[in-house]
């Protein structure tokens, strides 16, 4: 018998030339994905829009890129229809973005919501106005009903989904992102001064809160010299982080660097606090279990899928994330070392319940209901 | 003269005034009169109902007023609250619908639950769905702030109508004050035996069927269940709730307020409605394991297998996760001892400051507008 075929559709895992690739926490969890079929012997294919290129994702994984014309109203029908025309012979579809299942869906397939992005303020003026934005609910609605199941990585986007339309409760499954506990972990206490350091780990973008993070950085460091902070991601372009590195040499204390998803462990361990304000299109973030992970206390803004990985002053402190907010809540951990020290203690105990082995254990078992077997 | 708070409920008392109908609402207006009292505030509630007004001796007095309107706004409480209101230093909204079509000058609504459009009125057609969002897309513009008390309200809102974040603060519930004491009393785990606590009201919302179908499955699989149902019956049911304990001898009707120091397991299995958060943290504050849908207050009290488990409320996930949780003893205590910790972040002092603050604010601005 040979092996099983998944097939996963994305958007943009590399860009349209097929040159760069799109590195974010998505990218990541695809790769995770896909490790996961590779290791239950299942032969997996990447398809996203693009012009015609192939290319390794990784050793026998291919990706290809499917050229398709514009998308409306923010999904990508004519990228869905080329998927359907030529994927038809597969065991498993997995559409890596909800809207990729609007408007056919395969037999057997899952869909993936990484979180909610309609959240922002200009998100009805980026889609075209209000009349585009009623056919996007329209689509969305078409294309959460189709799947076998709907997997969602926070509780949030299921809320707002089933509110909307409540009968669609049994299609979701919560399985939260995940980390490597084994890998990320804490180092046992070895400071050799009395610098605190905090880190802002995401990519440099206002719906991340990088403008309350330097604020607050600005007016906590008049107050503390100790304080450190290192802001460490991606911008948007070069000269996006050419500006971070301008602002950063303003002062000793503010750092500005970036290092592989892999390189940050070692960036959390010599870290106090990790600071995630986000404040819209955010899901169970990566960066946060991956900082708790290693002990530390994360200062996180109150919404997406955040709410489900801290609970206030037990793991972390979860906040509306205005600057003045940063500021008290850096202020309160910098001033007890005691609680940053048993929040960070939680914080690591969470950590635990978001192994990647239990996130493999719950697709598996997802996996197992839609195609009627096991894994 | 004490000067005074209005707030605008749905049905705090049925319509005739007669018994209470939402005993959530009241613990928390409860808690809330106690701060205004520093203030030297008194709360006047209005209410839809029959045209009665009751004095709630120590708490508050409650005007009703008729109401016919169908979707969940009450316009002639509202004009008649309005009326009356020239005096009140500000108006709570207990939620933002209810502030259609006209709020006080100084105002706040609450956000403790979301009402699901499709649930509340099967007569809805689209154009009359439209018109319930914009009423409630200008309750939630129109007032002062919208106080929430859970952050999935918060997400809801932000992906229904981005741009509402300023008026959103965030004050979660504490653990409450009454229930404090019984929380002290040393956890009672019975000898060879786990005990199942239901502690909701016998009503669709709550779960209760789905509840009932998955104990029917556990106590025959495990014979050292017992299963202990603590909330209130309505009539109808009396007969055919007692039929179905009398059959089960490991099943026990209560009319009691749940102990729930005496129990090792309790489920929340809420649909769409409002949570009974008060409950819920006690348990976690007794060292109970909490099984819980994944909506409303539960999801900022609740890591899903960390201190309490998530399901959706079906049958099959009420049995799987409890079953998990009657015949792993090490899963169990490992959960029990994290819901314990959480609910001491639950500090009443830390809710009263929050809204100290907000309330001497909202006391300034209606100076403004005198």
């Amino acid at each position: 018998m040979g092996k099983k075929v998944v097939s996963i559709l994305t958007t943009s895992h590399f860009d349209a030339e097929g040159k760069r690739c799109v590195y974010g926490g998505a990218e990541r969890y695809g790769i995770e994905l896909t490790k996961m079929f590779l290791e239950s012997g299942w032969e997996v294919n990447w398809w996203q829009a693009g012009l015609g290129w192939s290319k390794q994702l990784l050793p026998g994984v291919t990706i290809q890129g499917i050229p398709v014309k514009d998308s409306f109203a923010q999904t990508c029908s004519s990228l869905n229809q080329a998927f359907y025309e030529q994927a038809d012979r597969v065991d498993l579809a997995i559409y890596f973005v909800t809207f990729l299942c609007y408007p056919l869906t395969l037999p057997k397939s899952i869909a993936i919501s990484h979180g909610i992005f309609w959240d922002y303020p200009s998100w009805e003026s980026r889609i075209g106005g209000h009349l585009q934005g009623d056919e996007w609910y329209h689509r969305m609605e078409k294309a959460l009903s189709s799947p076998g199941k709907v997997v969602s990585v926070d509780t949030a986007t299921i809320n707002w989904a089933t509110w909307h339309w409540p009968a669609m409760l049994p299609r979701f499954e919560y399985i939260p992102n995940f980390v490597d506990t084994s890998y990320f972990h804490p180092l046992p206490e070895n400071k050799k001064d009395d610098k605190i350091r905090i880190v802002f780990p995401r990519r440099l973008t206002t719906v991340r809160g990088i403008g309350e993070a330097m604020e607050a950085a600005k007016i906590i460091t008049e107050k503390y010299t100790g304080v450190e902070f290192h802001f460490v991601g991606r911008g948007h372009d070069y000269q996006h982080e050419r500006q971070m590195m301008r602002w950063a040499a303003q002062s000793n204390n503010f750092f500005y660097y970036w290092r592989s998803p892999m390189g940050m462990k070692e960036i959390y361990q010599h870290m106090d606090i990790c600071l995630i304000p986000s404040k819209s299109t955010e899901g169970t973030s990566l960066s946060c279990l991956e900082a708790m992970a290693c002990g530390l206390p994360v200062i996180a803004g109150n919404i997406g899928g955040l709410p489900d990985l801290i609970i206030h002053n037990h793991n972390g402190l979860l906040i509306k994330p205005s600057a003045e907010n940063l500021v008290e809540s850096i202020k309160q951990l910098i001033e007890n070392k005691e609680e940053r020290q048993q929040l960070g203690e939680h914080a690591r105990n969470t950590a635990l319940m978001f192994d990647i082995s239990i996130w493999k254990e719950r697709w598996k078992s997802v996996i197992q209901s839609v195609i009627g077997e096991e894994v | 003269m004490q000067q005074k708070i209005v707030c605008l409920t749905r049905h705090l008392l049925d319509r005739r005034g007669t018994q209470i109908q939402d005993s959530i609402f009241l613990s928390w207006l409860e808690m809330f009169m106690r701060i205004l009292e520093e203030f030297d505030l008194e709360l006047e509630v209005w209410q839809e109902g029959n045209g009665w007004t009751k004095d709630l001796p120590g708490m508050f007095k409650i005007h009703s007023v008729p109401d016919p309107s169908r979707d969940l706004t009450l316009p002639n409480v509202n004009q008649a609250m309005w009326e009356h209101s020239s005096e009140a230093v500000f108006a709570i909204y207990a939620d933002p619908l209810l502030v259609y079509p006209q709020s006080v000058p100084v105002s706040i609504a609450l956000g403790h639950y979301i009402p699901s459009l499709d649930l509340i009125n099967n007569e809805f057609v689209e154009h009359q769905r439209k018109s319930w969002l914009a009423k409630l897309r200008q309750g939630l513009s129109t007032v002062d702030y919208v106080i929430v008390n859970h952050t999935p309200y918060i997400q809801w809102a932000l992906a229904s109508f981005p741009g509402v974040y300023h008026k959103i603060i965030h004050i979660p519930d504490c653990l409450h004050p009454l229930s404090t004491s019984d929380s002290q009393i040393e956890k009672q785990s019975g000898e060879n035996e786990v005990r199942l606590i239901f502690a909701c009201p016998a009503l669709p919302q709550f779960g209760v069927s789905e509840t009932i179908r998955a104990v029917d499955s556990l106590i025959d699989r495990f014979d050292y269940l017992k299963f202990y149902f603590h909330g209130a019956i309505p009539k109808p049911l009396e007969k055919q709730m007692a039929g179905w304990f009398d059959k089960r001898p490991r099943c026990f009707l209560k009319t009691d307020q749940p102990r729930f120091q005496f129990g090792d397991v309790v489920v929340f299995p809420v649909k769409r409605g409002p949570v009974p958060v008060f409950l819920v943290q006690q348990a976690m504050a007794c060292g109970s394991a909490v099984v819980g849908s994944m909506w409303g207050p539960l999801v900022d009290l609740i890591i899903h297998q960390y201190n309490g488990f998530f399901i959706k409320p079906l049958d099959e996930e009420i049995y799987a996760s409890a079953a998990r949780l009657v015949r792993d003893i090490e899963l169990r205590e490992r959960i029990c001892n994290h819901a314990l910790e959480t609910s001491k972040t639950l500090k009443h002092e830390t809710w009263k400051k929050r809204w100290r603050t907000l309330i001497f604010e909202l006391v300034g601005r209606r100076s403004i507008h005198i």
